[in-house]
């Protein structure tokens, strides 16, 4: 107790425990509970309960709720409501904290509630409540062996009816922990903590059949067959073990059959021999009772100890579970002349644990032996799902050579006469063991049967005669069977007088064992029960979250111009919730279109709150390719994007981005600009979307107005525009400044170009590299495998006749103002390399790519090949059409601009 | 030294055989879809089946939503995951993320619409190429307590589900006809133990509580 940090922080509320409500007040109070919890009948719902009889719902009829904490837990940023409840097993006679995860609080019902973890109140409970500093104030800890120490917080003021404030919930801990440490002289035998096993490590649906057990559960008598026989060291022999093995009316359904002293060689001892004996095994199998048709389950052997079950064939497939575990208890606790073996096994849905022993010897080793048991106790876990102990089990039977003695009483005649069965009482009196079990100070809550049979030790061997020779020890009850556990009754017990093999004589006993079984019948439909109403529980705890609106609409929507639309997700479920916007497949690869932003991506909503999403879309130079492309290649009607608003554990919301996208030069292929007979400004979305899709190779002009207009403004502004095409970045174009120039190109407009030459520069470029496939598609890879530009020229006339004119006016144009040193050839053939010739395939940077590619137009504008450029134009005759298609189109004006086009071009040619 | 496992004798395999027994099933859990054009009733088969409802006014699926239901067939509980997606064209694009990893799909068709019998075949056809292979897909034709205006006739769906191996039912969310049938005939269909001959097969995951994964094999003998 002085360990637990607790006790000591918290002295002030121990010396007050006298003045709160004791523990044992508790239970009988809660007697009340238990007749309303065990009434199964009762749905929820139809009587109103408090909190605490909705908890006690989730626990069987013999555990006792005895109070419950509303305290909350804090994973991630998420406060999640816990109830703690401390619990009652009145079998066990132990306690336990259990934290129940709450859909709401107060829980409406029995469904609400699920266990989340379990702190035993055992010898490792710890429960710490560090009172300083104020956010501290409100918080503890629980800890045990098995549960790492998880930190509970709780409000000052209490919602739950029926629920604890902290001082008193931590007063009845303390004091349950208190009462089982000191009720049976700190022997940890006596408690059970097996009664949590049924709540631990197991999904709701075995939970939820666990607690409705008594609905199907029924029990079945088993016959179980206890012997035990220090055989005294001698091999095999002819005794006649049927004398010993094949008693009682009817056949036992298992045998449990414990042997000492098999070889106790010093081989054997030092070897730790643990292969079971056959010959042994054999002997026994036909020595059993003839009614029965048996096999052998299992065998363990340590050293001279061997425990042999054996059982019924037809109940073979009824043993669920079988493991075996030693402990040795001889020299150094490490060697196994002494010690325990054990098997464990699951009979239908009873579980039964034999243990046979060889405890220390002689005389005056009372505690000697007393340690053995408790050593075997603590020592015994089987390697099960659970790591059962012995303890764990709902029928124990512990049999073998205890070695306890009888204290010679001065006076009292030995050996004492079989005919007075009243005589083995007197003996009994002396018998260390019922002696020291008395006190309490081994095999607590074990049960023997009455002993009617002369002492089992020690004999002449071969003889019926009490050990004659120069020691003379004294006549002892060495060889007993020992049971707990529940529903076992004794049928007999008795040794053997004819088996004079050794110098103990064997001993029996019988037993009916009512094991519980399931009732399939019954248990099929309960499980089925079980299933649905898990599932509803499943379907009707799932997260909700609600939204103000499906559809995001951003009405009219402009090339670089950011729209903004803001929805509301509202969590209205009883539980924090979790959304976050779900990814989506490749290729994007991400929870939205290239042209959204959405924030926040995630988020927890608690209860009753609400968050505003933004989502902003931005068709800009990043993202307009992608955008015209889904546009051209949507069939149905066309969506900005489908957000998916993902709930963790629960539906998806399908959130439509709609609006119209109002068209723009900018990312346009220059054959479908070429199609245009109006400003774009004057098409919808749709109609944009046709154009894109046409394929005809008729066009309205040999080159677009746009990029034409762009040219000529650039090629009048002379020497202004030094230092144009240097790099690729579009420092504009995120200016608002830049949207007049789009609508200037948008509506052919005839004003002044409206902004500087830079800027003009900067609008040609994206002109170029915004369109879904550079301008020399599809002949980029060929010819960046060229070497002449006469090479070149070939596949350059193959191109459609606009993507042709672009490219060849394109170069002159770059000539000239490199002839006149306006820019830097370098810096262009770089630039218009990386756009003219700008890879479908990758979209990262590749160096050595760009080196061909700005050689390739370094090629093409260098001085000397006019000539090839004149003559590669197959459809001259186009360059004039420009002028004419220009003047057409843009019949309301801007001829000053036309005319001065047309003459540019010309001067050009 | 602890588990001494002596084999021999007539140690049984794996799984003890249990005469009577419920009690070793096994705990398959499924991932089912259901696809179908707007209207032909998914949400109301799945409400039908799950709960045992029915609304003559459905309100229209925005999204996709799952509701767990676990039936028990012989020996194994088939717990399923049920998937109902919008059905709206305009959601086509994101349907592969719901049937993708699906074990089953149910295709529903509205019998006295001709168009959604033919969406439906496209489903399918969409299924066949790119859901898991080994996918179950049953063909619902819903609506089935109208037959009298019906205009997909029994016969011809019934001939076109031969063809492409789909389990086929006319079913009603209505008065529940068939609804039970169809989810039950998909369950015995799936596979259900993971063992090897389904290797790569998009089999049920095991339930990984230990429900009923007491091991009997570790008996010695
Ligand atoms: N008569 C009839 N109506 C149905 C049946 N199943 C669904 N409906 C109705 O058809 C409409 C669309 O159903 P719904 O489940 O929302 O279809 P979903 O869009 O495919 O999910 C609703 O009005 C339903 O009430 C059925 O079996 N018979
Ligand atoms: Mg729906």
């Amino acid at each position: 107790m002085n360990t637990d940090p607790a006790m000591t922080s918290k002295s002030t509320t121990l010396s007050s425990l006298n003045s709160i409500p004791t523990i044992s007040a508790a239970v009988s109070s809660s007697g009340l509970l238990g007749s309303v919890a065990s009434d199964n009948d009762m749905r929820d719902g139809e009587i109103s309960l408090n909190t605490i009889e909705i908890v006690q719902r989730k626990f069987k009829d013999n555990e006792k709720v005895l109070s419950i904490f509303e305290a909350y837990q804090i994973i991630g940023q998420e406060h999640r409501s816990r109830l703690l409840a401390l619990v009652v097993s009145v079998a066990g006679g132990t306690y336990a904290v259990f934290s129940l995860a709450t859909a709401r609080l107060p829980p409406r019902n029995v469904n609400d509630l699920s266990i989340d973890k379990i702190f035993a109140l055992n010898e490792t409970f710890q429960i710490g409540s560090d009172k300083k500093g104020s956010i501290s104030q409100l918080q503890f800890d629980l800890k045990t062996a098995d549960e790492a120490a998880v930190k509970y917080f709780y409000y000052p003021i209490i919602s739950a009816e029926g629920a604890s404030d902290f001082e008193t919930f931590h007063a009845q801990i303390i004091s349950a922990k208190f009462s089982m440490t000191h009720s049976t002289a700190a022997t940890e035998s006596i408690l059970s903590y097996s009664w949590l096993n049924d709540y631990r490590q197991i999904g709701e649906v075995k939970q939820e059949l666990k607690r409705r057990e008594n609905e199907y559960i029924v029990f079945k008598d088993f016959i179980v067959y206890c012997g035990t026989w220090n055989v005294n060291n001698k091999p095999y022999s002819d005794s006649p073990l049927h004398l010993w093995l094949s008693n009682g009316e009817q056949p036992a359904d298992i045998y449990a059959i414990a042997l000492q002293e098999l070889d106790t060689s010093a081989k054997a001892i030092t070897f730790s021999e643990n292969r079971p004996d056959p010959m042994w095994i054999s002997k026994m199998l036909s020595s059993l009772h003839k009614d029965g048709e048996y096999e052998e389950l299992t065998s363990v052997r340590l050293v001279g100890m061997m425990l042999t079950i054996i059982i019924r064939k037809q109940l073979r497939p009824y043993i669920a579970r079988c493991r075996v575990k030693t402990v040795a208890r001889g020299v150094f606790n490490t060697l196994g002349n002494k010690g325990g073996v054990a098997v464990s096994i699951q009979l239908n849905e009873g579980n039964l644990c034999f243990v046979n022993s060889h405890l220390a010897a002689h005389m005056a080793f009372v505690e000697a032996r007393n340690e053995d048991y408790a050593g075997i106790v603590r020592g015994l876990v089987f390697d099960d799902d659970l790591k059962r102990t012995i303890n764990d089990h709902d029928h124990i039977f512990w049999i073998g050579d205890l070695n306890y003695r009888i204290e010679e009483p001065p006076g009292l005649q030995l050996p004492c006469n079989r005919a007075s069965p009243n005589a083995y009482d007197v003996l009994m009196k002396y018998d260390q063991l019922r002696i020291e079990m008395g006190k309490g100070n081994c095999f607590d809550g074990y049960s023997e049967g009455r002993i009617k049979f002369r002492p089992t030790y020690k004999y002449d061997v071969g003889t019926d005669n009490f050990d004659s020779s120069e020691k003379q020890r004294a006549p002892a009850y060495c060889d007993r069977v020992l049971w707990k556990g529940v529903r076992i009754e004794q049928l007999a017990y008795n040794s053997i007088m004819e088996i004079r093999q050794s110098d103990h004589k064997p001993v029996y006993a019988i037993f009916r064992v009512k094991i519980k079984t399931k009732d399939e019948k019954r248990y099929k439909r309960i499980h089925e029960e079980v299933l649905k109403l898990v599932d509803k529980r499943e379907n009707e705890n799932q997260p909700q979250i609600s939204v103000d609106k499906t559809v995001l609409d951003f009405g009219v929507v402009r090339f670089n111009e950011l729209s903004v639309c803001d929805f509301t997700v509202s969590n209205n479920c009883p539980m924090p919730v979790e959304f976050m916007f779900k990814v989506k497949d490749p290729p994007l690869n991400d929870i939205c279109e290239k042209w959204l932003q959405v924030e926040p991506r995630a988020e927890t909503l608690m209860t009753d709150s609400t968050k505003r999403v933004r989502v902003k879309l931005l068709a800009d130079v990043r993202s307009i390719t992608g955008l015209l492309k889904k546009i051209r290649t949507t069939n149905w009607k066309f969506d900005f994007d489908i957000l998916i608003l993902h709930v963790k554990n629960g539906p998806d919301m399908f959130l439509t981005v709609t609006g119209e996208y109002k068209p723009s030069c900018f990312g346009l292929s220059v054959e479908t600009l070429c199609r245009t007979n109006q400003p774009l400004n004057t098409y919808t979305q749709a109609q944009v979307k046709d154009l894109m899709n046409d394929d005809s190779p008729e066009f309205r002009v040999t080159m677009p107005r746009e990029f034409f207009f762009l040219i000529d403004y650039l090629h009048k502004q002379g020497n202004k525009v030094e230092g144009a095409f240097e790099t690729l970045e579009y420092k504009h174009a995120r200016s608002l400044q830049f949207n007049v120039i789009r609508d200037w190109l948008d509506t052919w407009s005839s004003e002044e170009f409206p902004g500087t030459p830079q800027a003009a520069a900067e609008a040609l470029l994206m002109l170029l590299d915004l369109p879904e496939k550079p301008l020399l598609d599809p002949f980029v890879e060929d010819l960046l495998q060229t070497n002449t530009a006469a090479e070149a020229m070939e596949l350059i006339s193959l191109l459609s006749s606009p993507r042709r004119n672009v490219f060849v006016h394109l170069c002159m144009f770059l000539r000239q103002g490199i002839e006149r040193q306006y820019y830097n050839l370098q810096h262009v053939a770089s630039v218009f390399g990386r756009i003219l010739l700008r890879s479908t395939a990758h979209a990262g940077r590749d160096f050595y790519r760009e080196t061909r590619c700005r050689d390739f137009m370094h090629r093409f504008i260098s001085s000397d090949i006019g000539g090839t450029l004149s003559t590669g134009i197959a459809d001259s005759s186009g360059i004039s059409g420009v002028g004419g298609g220009a003047n057409g189109g843009s019949s309301n004006g801007g001829g000053g601009g036309d005319g001065s086009n047309t003459a540019r071009i010309n001067a050009i040619n | 030294m602890a588990t001494t496992a002596r084999s021999g004798g007539n140690a049984s395999g794996s799984t003890a055989q249990r005469p009577n027994g419920t009690q070793q099933n096994k705990n398959c859990q499924f991932k089912l879809v259901l696809l179908g054009e707007s209207a032909v009733g998914k949400s109301s088969l799945v409400l039908r089946f799950v709960k045992g409802q029915f609304h003559e006014y459905q309100e229209s699926t925005i999204g996709a939503a799952f509701l767990t239901q676990t039936i028990c067939i012989e020996d194994t509980v088939v717990k399923f995951e049920i998937w109902d997606t919008a059905g709206q064209e305009r959601y086509h694009s994101l349907a592969p993320m719901y049937y993708r990893g699906a074990q089953a799909a149910i295709v529903v068709y509205d019998i006295q619409n001709q168009d959604s019998f033919q969406r439906a075949k496209t489903w399918v056809k969409e299924l066949h190429k790119q859901a898991s292979p080994n996918i179950v897909i049953a063909l619902a034709g819903n609506k089935a307590d109208l037959s009298n205006i019906r205009v997909v006739e029994y016969e011809e769906a019934k001939q076109y589900a031969e063809e492409n191996g789909l389990l086929f039912m006319e079913t009603s969310a209505k008065t529940g006809m068939n609804v039970n049938d169809i989810f039950l005939a998909i369950a015995k269909k799936l596979p259900k133990n993971d063992g090897a001959h389904n290797q790569g097969a998009p089999a049920g995951r095991r339930l990984n509580d230990n429900e009923n994964n007491r091991q009997t094999n570790n008996c010695c003998k």
